[in-house]
């Protein structure tokens, strides 16, 4: 298959799948509401985090709003992510089944919508919190759960993070070409 | 004296030999110790000759990991801070920090205490990989830094830990080939590079890691274990292997984990020792871009994210159902058993990244103060147990093994013409002696394997992690653990003659380490043998009584007696020259040992040739076969070998005018040929790499004397 057939079948699918996903979305958002919110998402994504605080809780709200708005806008991707969910916990033969599948979920739901790895991060360091008392007053199933969101999370980040810089050195080569 | 204790007794076995056959309980390969014993061979002479102490040896593993990882946070500080004036001074106390994240933690502990031989010999590669990079940051790292990583793979004395130095060097190839370098032509640089550090490590290595591969998809790993013991150590780790588990360290919950786990400040240490991946992780993902001065610690990320999750196995949220699936369905895939080893190097990376959090993190002084000081308490009352405990008196011990057993040994080692089982009673799960527990002994009174190492004639003894009544049925009631059921049966006797026992060993001087370390009851043993006639007391001393058994059966034995007589030699548990002599066609030679379809019949006895017991590796094979003991067992044909003869010289068989024939042979494991094989390319390439190393090392200095001569000249 040459490269121009094939960059075809890609843009094919993309295609097939946004239109899937437009007339998903239309069963429960109107036009002018899905406008808004593209913008509201566009605005978003192009804002960085440049405050001095190591945490700054305004523009986690920004973040967190961003992250609403495009699972709303792109219920499709919610769809694979429940399919996979159920895959995972139909033949996965590990005892952690249902939170095996929730990470990947969650997983799935973050890179698939482009979400930034920074809120990912942040929530997995909320999650670290109440592992120490978990622990001390050994409640030690629990702990276990919230200390491995903690790590599977910052995992998730971190191939976000490799996902994002690939994506910038792709552009970067095909930009030069 | 002997050092030892834990599963890798190393220290014990000094001047035995190296082979790929162990002829203790019936016989069975044991590949996977080849560089245990090589290493061990070496450092129990070293210690042996300077008459070392009995902690030194476990002081001398930590001494050396402590100050690799000191200089690998010595460098991190220069490497990372801006220059100020206590530059030095703030170097060195980084590089203390990370060696004593690295080294007080329970998990190092507890391995020591279980491994004590392997784990830090092991720990020297894996930790100078990290420091060479580290000195070489932002520096071409040459095939001399590389060649002299190759050389350090000589403390590799284990399968696991070389998969782990193997990752790690793919893990720094990929840095350098992805982060570091972009044009093509240095790539391939690179790449030439690294094709001849892993060709050089693994002809080092050869010498074990060919029979090893050679072996592993073939027999798997679980083979050496009881179903029970290979299960229950597995269900173990995978219970202690949790995320949760594993970001405080905890190992074997019963032991210093079980001690130090409990209190709310320890998991808040341990919570902050988590902090610094979170924070590298955060700082990465406020980046829209990654600057190249940021690839290494992104790097370092990365690394211990893929250990960190290797180290959690089947838990692994990532990759666990798939881990499960390779150990459920694939024999050779058991071998990662112990699979929470890997979690070594995301140790190692984290006693790097807390200093490293201090030094990158721009908060004010005072901030990171109080944080250090918070740090600092938490350290000191988590590891409370370790830094103020006997522990760490040291955990290998020094043995005084009584006199008694080098007398009986003198006695075994004279009977070199011959070969015979030694068989030991009673049998407990985990051997151990009273006279063995030596300086701290709450978690280390069993010396394993002492019987197995010490003894000059094979041995049979039942034990927790042993499987003898799955290597042959018929001996199957002879192996039991003692636990108060053992009966001496209807054919105990036949049985004993049979399996070829020829000394009873009741030892008096056991302790069950299960059973709150009391004495077994061996008084049983005492009755039966004392009053039956067919076993003669022939020692008996404060430690063991010694019975011979006065008709046993030979080791090699030809089963036609009337018709042919067989002598034999022991050279080694893998070759016994024989000379049979018979006035009939057929004969059937047997030998006492586990079936093992790599035993070779050689026609003659010129074993010095290599080329001669590969030649005729295949001649007798189809007349091999297994024997009613499960024993190994081979139908010869005389007449037709006699004929062979004829076209093959080298078959060394006589026809006499009366008949007779005189075959002499020998009886040899062939897969010892490539450990004999490989042992000359080790040494071969060992001897390449320091020459190697010199002449490139003279050469790097020449020139850079060079260099700054004509600089010199130049500012002239």
């Amino acid at each position: 298959m040459s490269k121009s057939t094939k960059k075809k079948n890609q843009n094919r699918t993309i295609r097939y799948y946004e239109s899937l996903n437009n007339a998903i979305r239309g069963i429960y958002l109107k036009p002018q509401i899905v406008e808004k919110y593209l913008k509201k998402v566009s605005i978003n994504e192009a804002n960085t985090y440049d405050s001095k605080k190591i945490i700054d809780f305004s523009f986690l709200k920004s973040e967190l709003e961003t992250i609403f708005y495009s699972i709303l806008l792109n219920p499709l991707n919610i769809i694979i992510a429940i399919i996979l969910l159920v895959i995972i916990i139909v033949l996965s033969p590990n005892r952690y089944d249902f939170v095996t599948a929730f990470y990947y979920f969650i997983g799935y739901i973050w890179i698939a919508n482009d979400l930034k790895p920074f809120t990912l991060s942040i929530i997995s360091l909320i999650a670290l919190i109440p592992v120490p008392i978990l622990l001390a007053f050994k409640i030690e199933f629990v702990a276990e759960a919230f200390a491995s969101a903690f790590y599977t999370f910052l995992t998730i980040s971190l191939i976000g993070i490799i996902i994002q810089q690939a994506k910038l050195a792709l552009a970067k080569r095909n930009s030069r070409e | 004296m002997y050092f030892g204790y834990g599963d890798s007794p190393i220290m014990w076995n000094a001047g035995d030999g190296v082979y790929l056959w162990d002829e203790n309980q019936f016989g069975m390969q044991r590949y996977s110790t080849v560089a245990s014993k090589v290493l061990g061979y070496i450092v129990a002479r070293l210690f042996n000759d300077i008459q070392a102490r009995s902690d030194f040896i476990f002081y001398f593993g930590i001494v050396v990991s402590a100050i690799l990882v000191f200089f690998c946070g010595f460098f991190l500080y220069r490497r990372f801070a801006k220059q100020s004036k206590y530059g030095v001074l703030l170097s060195i106390l980084t590089g203390i920090v990370s060696s004593s994240l690295f080294i007080v933690n329970n998990f190092i502990w507890e391995q020591l205490i279980y491994f004590p031989g392997n784990y830090f010999f092991n720990l020297i590669p894996c930790i100078f990989i990290f420091l060479v990079f580290l000195i070489r940051y932002k520096k071409e790292i040459r095939l001399f830094d590389l060649l002299l990583i190759v050389l350090s793979t000589i403390f590799i004395n284990h399968q696991f830990f070389f998969v782990i130095f193997i990752l790690e060097l793919f893990a720094f190839f990929i840095y350098e080939l992805f982060f570091v370098y972009k044009d093509k032509k240095t790539r391939i640089k690179v790449l030439i590079k690294y094709v001849i550090t892993v060709i050089l490590i693994l002809l080092i290595s050869s010498y074990w890691l060919a029979p090893f591969i050679s072996n592993i998809f073939e027999v798997s790993p679980s083979s050496f274990y009881s179903s029970d013991n290979w299960e229950a150590v597995f269900q173990g780790y995978r219970d202690t292997s949790r995320t949760s588990n594993l970001m405080n360290y905890s190992n074997y919950p019963g032991n210093i984990s079980g001690k130090i786990n409990g209190w709310i400040v320890t998991y808040i240490y341990y919570a902050l020792l988590a902090l610094p991946y979170a924070f590298f992780i955060i700082y990465f993902s406020r980046l829209k871009k990654i600057d190249k001065k940021d690839y290494f610690v992104f790097f370092l990320i990365i690394v211990y994210v893929i250990f960190f999750n290797l180290g959690q196995g089947p838990n692994s949220y990532l990759w666990g159902d798939i881990w499960m699936w390779l150990f459920r369905t694939q024999s050779w895939f058991g071998f990662f058993r112990s699979f929470n080893r890997f979690f070594i190097i995301s140790i190692l990376i984290n006693s790097l990244l807390l200093p490293l959090t201090f030094i990158l993190l721009k908060v004010k002084k005072s901030i990171k103060i109080i944080f250090a000081v918070i740090l600092l308490l938490c350290f000191s009352i988590t590891n409370f147990p370790i830094l103020f405990s006997p522990y760490l008196d040291g955990t290998i011990g020094k043995m005084e093994v009584p006199q008694d057993y080098f007398e009986l040994n003198t006695q075994l080692q004279s009977d070199t013409s011959q070969n015979y089982y030694v068989y030991i009673l009673p049998a407990l799960i985990y051997e151990s002696y009273y006279w063995s527990i030596e300086g701290y002994s709450e978690n280390y009174t069993s010396n394993y394997y002492f019987a197995e190492l010490f003894y000059k004639k094979p041995i049979l003894m039942e034990g927790g992690a042993y499987v003898l009544s799955n290597y042959s049925d018929t001996f199957k009631k002879l192996f039991q653990i003692d636990l108060g059921s053992f009966i001496f049966y209807e054919d105990f006797d036949e049985m004993i003659d049979s399996a070829g026992i020829k000394y009873i060993l009741v030892k008096k001087d056991l302790i069950d380490v299960v059973n709150k370390n009391l004495p077994p009851d061996y008084q049983k043993y005492e009755n039966y043998f004392m009053y039956n006639p067919d076993y003669v007391n022939v020692e008996e001393n404060e430690n063991f009584i010694v019975y011979e058994n006065l008709d046993y059966k030979e080791f090699i034995s030809v089963k036609e007696t009337e018709n042919c007589s067989i002598e034999y030699e022991r050279i080694s548990p893998v070759e016994y020259p024989f000379v049979l002599k018979c006035n009939t066609n057929q004969a059937t030679i047997e030998m006492l040992n586990t079936f093992d379809v790599r035993w070779e019949l050689v026609p003659n006895q010129n074993t010095q040739d290599i080329k001669n017991i590969i030649s005729y590796k295949d001649l007798l094979s189809e007349n091999h076969s297994s024997g009613i003991l499960s024993n190994n067992q081979w139908e010869i044909n005389l007449a037709d070998l006699s004929s062979s003869s004829e076209n093959y010289q080298e078959i060394d068989i006589l026809y006499d005018e009366e008949n007779n024939y005189t075959f002499k042979g020998t009886l040899y494991y062939f897969p010892q040929v490539s450990y004999r094989i490989f042992s000359y390319v080790s040494v071969a390439s060992l001897l390449f790499t320091v020459i190697s190393i010199i002449s490139v090392g003279t050469y790097l200095v020449i020139k850079n004397k060079n260099v700054k001569k004509y600089e010199e000249k130049k500012s002239e």
